[in-house]
């Protein structure tokens, strides 16, 4: 049995995954939290390791997995500052695992570390020396899923994938440009406001916007908050601002608003990243709702007639979590990912046990 | 009739005389520029004026650009050279006009638009009272830079910010250097005798100061890469271009940057200048790039971000048919085109690199390879001509009244 943790702010997501299942739940990161997951994992006894997803590795952890000691312990506390309402749940979910369970391995899986190897072409910002000597560069986020990603692709479409972009649909829609498995460049930035918006982050925008809010009057405080927690498609639908209500069920004014504007952003990174990839062999989408994703990804796929993206007109074969969506003799390959970020971390986590032993 | 144009730049004062005959065909009767105004440097300000086909440069102490349109107003008068009205290129103008008449109701909306722009707003103010102070009775009007992005659709213009927040702001993305694309699409369009209607062009504005792209479908603005201000988009000579904006937050909360230092480093020390750390001269740097990991850095950010947006276009106009560089270094500098152009088959751009370095920049030119899908054009702008068209058509207005009344 394996006990995940991944960080969701105001929410910590926690899972007990045992025999290729995983019981996943979602709990408030209060006072309360440590009680509730005891209560729900049930018998400590049985978990042979623990996992955490780091959101945001900073600038020094650059391992996609890593095996916690107390050393790394304060490595992670130093990349709080980077990504605070994220990492600060992190840090204290595995201060408290690695103090109740001692005696079995805990291991760190960090979003940012497949990015860490970007070109500097693409993970430097364009400002003085003197500011990107305090760790202002490109990080990335959701590495997990779009390594993940390659990996299917190629046991997919065997020899033929070498220039991917990779399009996480979701919550934190993002998107990767791949080559021959290194990631080339990424739309999230800094930190995951930057790129496409999110549920609640505002993606790309003027950075004036900042200092124009701060000389009204505003905190720092209030305009992080403001950009990371009351943006993105938040600021058009409200409370029910998710993936799923932006794609399914009837169009409604904000939703339309919403959707294309989802979708034009995608379009854009799709095209610049093919632009950087000097051409492209292979577009994959990852998401955790397949079939609610079919519509929008054919509309999108419909806009790279041009590339030659020619898609087969069936649905989703039943039972699988991988599909070839690219028709017959089509010249792009085009595939469609179920992901499962905790399935992805039970396997790496696995792996790492089976390696320590003798 | 003649039309005085002012244009300013943010250490410049670019100015042309047109003159429209009947038919309304324009003629440049005299035109010139004041070079480093307002700055403090070791090599002295000047204004250097072009007229009748010889060249004079004046050196002289340029305080402002107040004072610098006195010293041209003066020098037109001396000539003898009269004009009808005077035309300022205006640059943001916040959605609230194209072209209008400078009157006191309007002086106070571009008063109220100076914090946008604060370092070419107040400068072109100078101008205007600098001239209604010397010609009280000369019409003025303004041509305002963004219009011709006011058809980007919302989809592209929109940030997703709290409804109330961008109401009561007004952000959203407006574009810059409208008056250029203007210019250079109608030119395009004429040289290669292309209807605009069906047509999708990729134009690149890459000015010495600011730089641009956009996309443009049926001759209208779809896209664009700078945005509220001038700030984003491109990696510029001393801007920044896009950043993650809480990265400015982490600086400023966690490294104690001030704000208004933070807001001058990325306008004035970041893009080229920021990256090498010697030059904001895409010259200097291209000089060093053998011998300067920082100046090879600054050279292949340049060329990759602009090669990131017009693939964007590209998959925004689902394809491509021509592909314009214009302003100063878009004509000027041909390794920056080379390495632009290059590994860009998957959309059917082929240069011919021979064409391509021969190019003189001082006039439209051809330079697709005969196999390339796509057109590639070098196109020499002319802001103040655009500002000449409005000013045709606004003083016709004035005729047609003046007409009516009588």
């Amino acid at each position: 049995m394996l006990l995940l943790f991944d960080p969701e702010p105001p929410y910590l997501r926690w899972c007990v995954f045992e025999e290729g299942a995983a019981r996943s739940s979602r709990c408030l990161f209060g006072a309360e939290w440590f009680r509730t997951v005891r209560k729900g994992a049930g018998n400590l006894g049985r978990v042979k390791g623990v996992g955490y997803l780091l959101r945001h590795g900073g600038d020094r952890i650059k391992e996609p997995v890593l095996r916690l000691t107390p050393q790394t312990l304060d490595e992670v506390k130093d990349t709080i500052r980077f990504l605070p309402e994220f990492n600060d749940i992190t840090c204290k979910v595995l201060d408290r695992w690695t103090q109740e369970l001692p005696g079995i391995p805990h291991f760190l899986f960090c979003d940012t570390a497949f990015f860490s190897g970007l070109p500097d072409v693409a993970g430097t910002y364009a400002v003085p020396e003197e500011l990107r000597e305090t760790g202002v560069r490109r990080y990335g986020s959701y590495g997990l899923v779009h390594q993940w990603a390659w990996e299917k692709a190629c046991s997919m479409f065997g020899g033929n994938v070498g220039k991917m972009v990779s399009v996480y649909l979701g919550d934190h829609t993002n998107i990767a440009a791949l080559r021959d498995g290194k990631s080339l460049d990424t739309t999230i930035g800094f930190t995951p406001v930057e790129g496409i918006p999110s549920r609640t982050g505002c993606g790309d925008i003027d950075a004036t916007i900042v200092f124009e809010l701060h000389s009204s009057g505003m905190s720092f405080r209030e305009i992080n908050e403001l950009l990371s927690w009351e943006s993105g498609f938040k600021a058009l639908l409200g409370r029910r601002c998710g993936y799923r209500d932006l794609v399914c069920g009837p169009a409604g004014v904000g939703k339309t608003e919403g959707r294309d504007i989802l979708i034009y952003d995608v379009l854009k990174y799709i095209g610049a990243f093919t632009a950087l990839l000097e051409g492209l062999d292979t577009l994959a989408f990852i998401t955790r709702h397949p079939e609610e994703s079919l519509g929008l990804i054919r509309e999108i796929c419909g806009r790279f007639d041009f590339l030659g993206v020619r898609l087969s007109p069936d649905g989703l074969a039943a039972g699988g979590d991988a599909w070839n969506l690219s028709d017959h003799g089509a010249r792009m390959n085009v595939s469609l990912f179920e992901s499962d970020i905790w399935k992805i971390m039970a396997q790496l986590t696995e792996s790492m046990i089976e390696e320590k032993q003798p | 009739m003649n039309i005085l144009i002012f244009n300013c730049g943010s250490s410049s004062l670019t100015f042309k005389v047109l003159s429209v005959d009947p038919m309304e065909n324009i003629r440049v009767v005299l035109s010139g520029k004041a070079h480093r105004v307002g700055v403090k440097g070791s090599k002295p300000s000047s204004i250097e004026y072009e007229h009748g086909g010889s060249r004079e440069s004046v050196e002289t102490p340029l305080d402002d650009h107040g004072q610098a349109a006195v010293l041209v107003l003066d020098k037109l008068g001396e000539i003898g050279i009269k004009f009808d009205c005077i035309g300022h290129r205006w640059v943001h103008a916040a959605g609230y006009f194209q072209t209008a008449w400078v009157d006191a109701a309007l002086l106070l909306r571009l008063k109220a638009l100076v914090p946008i722009l604060p370092v070419h707003h107040p400068a072109i103010l100078r101008v205007i009272y600098a001239c209604r102070k010397a010609l009280p009775k000369l019409p003025e009007y303004v041509t305002a830079d963004g219009a011709f992005h006011s058809t980007i659709p919302a989809c592209a213009s929109t940030y997703l910010l709290p409804k109330g927040l961008v109401k009561k702001y007004g952000f959203r993305k407006h574009g810059f250097h409208g008056l250029s694309y203007r210019y250079v699409v109608r030119k395009t369009a004429e040289t290669l005798g292309m209807p605009l209607s069906g047509s999708r062009i990729v134009a690149c504005h890459l000015g010495t100061g600011g730089s641009s792209a956009v996309a443009v479908k049926n001759g209208e603005s779809v896209d664009t890469s700078m945005g509220y201000t001038a700030l984003s988009g491109l990696v510029m000579s001393t801007r920044s271009g896009d950043i993650d904006p809480i990265l400015t937050l982490y600086l400023m909360a966690v490294f104690g940057y001030h704000p208004d230092d933070l807001m001058d480093m990325l306008n004035k020390k970041s893009g080229l200048l920021g990256i090498s750390g010697f030059s904001s001269d895409i010259r200097d740097i291209i000089q060093r790039v053998g011998d300067d990991p920082q100046a090879k850095l600054a050279f292949e950010m340049y060329v990759y971000r602009l090669k990131k947006y017009i693939g964007s276009y590209v998959a925004v106009l689902g394809g491509l048919d021509v592909l314009v560089f214009t302003d100063d270094i878009g004509v000027h500098n041909w390794l920056v085109r080379e390495r632009v152009c290059a590994g860009m088959d998957w959309c059917g751009v082929r240069l011919d690199t021979q064409a391509n370095q021969r190019a003189s920049g001082d006039e439209i030119a051809r330079l697709d390879a005969p196999d390339s899908k796509v057109k590639v054009l070098i196109v020499p702008t002319e802001e103040e001509l655009v500002i000449g068209w409005e000013g045709i058509a606004l003083m016709k207005g004035k005729q047609d009244a003046a007409s009516l009344r009588s």
